[in-house]
């Protein structure tokens, strides 16, 4: 009984939590990056995993008929599988995209339930003829009199190679008036090369919001109508009360929230708030760390005892930087089932450090059990042994 | 039945042996690392392939069983993933936890959420109450920001579900502080809406990014 005992244990120990997963080894980006050519021929290799049963797929469009999937198991665990690529003699220019992917066969049991898949994208790349450029405008986000950096990314999807490209970058105020035109550098850039270029700006004197850049190109005497837009921000040392709490629930222990926005382009440190409430309680909420433009929530809790119904006046005051704003806002107390207050979460242990613990506490229990069912060796026993080891056996007597 | 040490010394030795294996077998299947060493000079290679990989961290919400209120004023049933349940619903239990989706590889992801049942399917009913509706949110998971998890988020508010895949997160990020995004649910159930077991699946797929 004990020794069965001793092997649920271990059963219960070894048995596994799994959780809904599924990943995919695949070719490098630049292998799969195919440029076009009449009947090209390509051959990939993948590796789906983490998953038990796996439900391999293709998704190719019009690429379709051209795309083989080689599955040896389908519906099974983790395998490798292949695909075998054939395009045809024509297709018409531009990007297509073919992806290879697993999907789990089944989800958790529940109303809803989830199921995930992953896949590899595979590039096919038909050239234009002549000359042909796609581009795209990014745009930094700065603080008050900061260098703006301007990149347009650039793709020849054509098949002539480009000898000089410019570009030429509006700007416009929160309000849409027109600030300055900037120009970027010129180069060149061959058929199938990416490539950007740049331009810099810097916000002397412009108030801080949200700008607009609008960004177009000129290549080799073509001046395409198309435009590219990009907003950016110009940011100041401010922190904004987004807002808060509204109501609490009357003699409870309430969670008081307060949500607040930096303006600021960068990280400011040891944000916190204090709460100036009616019962003349001073609440301060933990320190925290805001990264530029974040959002974040600062919170507190609020013993109401000894306070009516009613409305009252709370006053907010966010501390930063050596400053701080205030806010005076309505906060409504209010009859109702006390809060059920979450402590919060202290530490988080990795699934791997769990499973590296209890191997060495079961491998520790089991050398345990060994010494403690041991049997004892008897001296007399022992020495009974020894001698009757040197004698002759019965039969041979 | 008298064991004796010899037993109990290849027990303990084949007890170890299946732990550690065990062990070793699921930290492999966790982490699916790679490796190989290759070089005449000897010189050592190691090569850690990239992982294209995603999880549901949580993976089911279950609303259980209930009706709707035929006598009540408003004569449907509305429950959302932050433990909201409309005073229409009937029995049914409230789920506090949307569904969470991780990127557990190490390559950014583009990903794609799709349902295999539009509301209508999924829930039934007529247009009366609201008519069916099943709809989800992207959200933050944790104290990261949203936009830390994806540069460019879809559905920050509830909007109708899709058959088709839809983009949600570009790029989901893979770095561990930020790898967390939450999929929060919003149903209605008109008192119109047939009896019977109701079920829906939702499916995300992520690849690379680039």
């Amino acid at each position: 009984m004990r020794l069965l005992i001793f092997f649920l244990f271990i059963f219960f120990l070894l048995f596994p939590y799994t959780v809904v997963s599924i990943g995919i080894i695949e070719p490098s980006y630049e292998e799969r990056y195919i440029v076009f050519q009449p009947n090209i021929e390509r051959h990939y290799e993948f590796t789906i995993g983490k998953a038990e049963f796996i439900h391999s797929f293709k998704n190719a469009g019009v690429l379709d008929p051209y795309v083989t999937v080689n599955d040896p198991a389908q519906d099974s665990g983790p395998r490798p599988i292949s695909a075998d690529i054939k395009l045809p003699e024509k297709i018409d220019p531009g990007l297509y995209y073919i992806f290879i992917g697993g999907l789990e066969t089944s989800g958790e049991p529940g109303t809803v339930s989830a199921r995930a898949g992953i896949q590899s994208k595979i590039t096919v790349l038909s050239l234009y003829p002549g000359k042909y450029l796609e581009y795209s405008l990014t745009a930094n986000d700065v603080g008050v009199n900061e260098k703006i950096n301007f990149s347009m990314a650039l793709s020849n999807y054509g098949i002539e190679d480009i000898g000089a490209v410019k570009g030429i970058i509006d700007i416009y105020d929160p309000e849409n008036n027109f600030v300055q035109a900037i120009y970027t550098n010129t180069i060149s850039i061959k058929s199938v090369e990416n490539k950007a270029l740049i331009a810099e700006f810097y916000a002397l004197n412009l108030k801080p919001g949200i700008y607009k850049a609008v960004g177009r190109i000129e290549y080799d005497g073509i001046k395409p109508n198309s435009t590219r837009e990009s907003f950016f921000r110009i940011g100041s040392l401010n922190i904004i009360i987004n807002d808060y709490t509204r109501e609490v629930i009357v003699n409870a222990t309430n969670r008081f929230e307060i949500t607040i926005t930096s303006d600021w382009v960068g990280t400011i440190s040891g944000v916190y708030g204090r709460v100036y409430t009616p019962n003349q309680k001073t609440l301060k909420t933990p320190n925290l760390d805001m990264n530029k433009f974040q959002s974040a929530t600062l919170e507190t809790y609020w013993e109401t005892k000894g306070l009516e119904i009613g409305e009252y006046d709370v006053v907010i005051e966010i501390f930063y930087e050596k400053t701080s704003i205030k806010k005076t806002v309505k906060v409504n107390v209010i009859d109702g089932i006390p809060p059920i207050i979450e402590k919060p979460k202290t530490f988080e242990i990795k699934t791997t450090t769990i499973a590296i613990i209890a191997a060495v506490i079961l491998a520790l229990i089991n050398i345990g059990i060994f010494f403690y069912i041991k049997k004892p060796k008897n001296k007399n026993e022992e020495s009974n042994q020894n001698s009757t080891s040197i004698q002759p056996p019965k039969s041979l007597k | 039945m008298e064991i004796s040490n010899k037993t109990l010394a290849l027990i303990l030795a084949v007890s170890i042996v299946v732990s550690l294996g065990g062990v070793l077998i699921s930290l492999n299947k966790i982490n699916e690392l790679t490796g190989f060493a290759t070089n005449v000079n000897g010189t050592t290679t190691l090569t850690l392939n990239e992982t294209v990989s995603l999880k549901w961290a949580l993976g089911s919400i279950d609303w259980v069983s209930g009706y709707v209120n035929a006598t009540a004023a408003d004569q449907n049933c509305t429950m959302n993933t932050s433990n909201y349940k409309s005073s229409g619903c009937v029995g049914f239990t409230a789920n506090s936890d949307g569904l969470v989706l991780e990127n557990d590889g190490n390559r950014n992801l583009t990903v794609t959420l799709q349902s295999n049942d539009t509301a209508a399917q999924f829930i039934g009913g007529g247009a009366d109450y609201g008519g069916p509706q099943f709809k989800w949110k992207i959200s933050v998971n944790g104290s990261e920001t949203l936009a830390q998890a994806c540069a460019n988020a879809n559905f920050s508010t509830f909007t109708d579900i899709t058959t088709t895949a839809s983009p949600v997160c570009i790029p989901f990020n893979y770095v561990d502080a930020y790898d967390t995004i939450k999929v929060d649910l919003h149903i209605n159930i008109p008192v119109s809406a047939p009896a019977g077991a109701k079920t829906a699946i939702l499916t995300a797929i992520g690849s690379s990014w680039p």
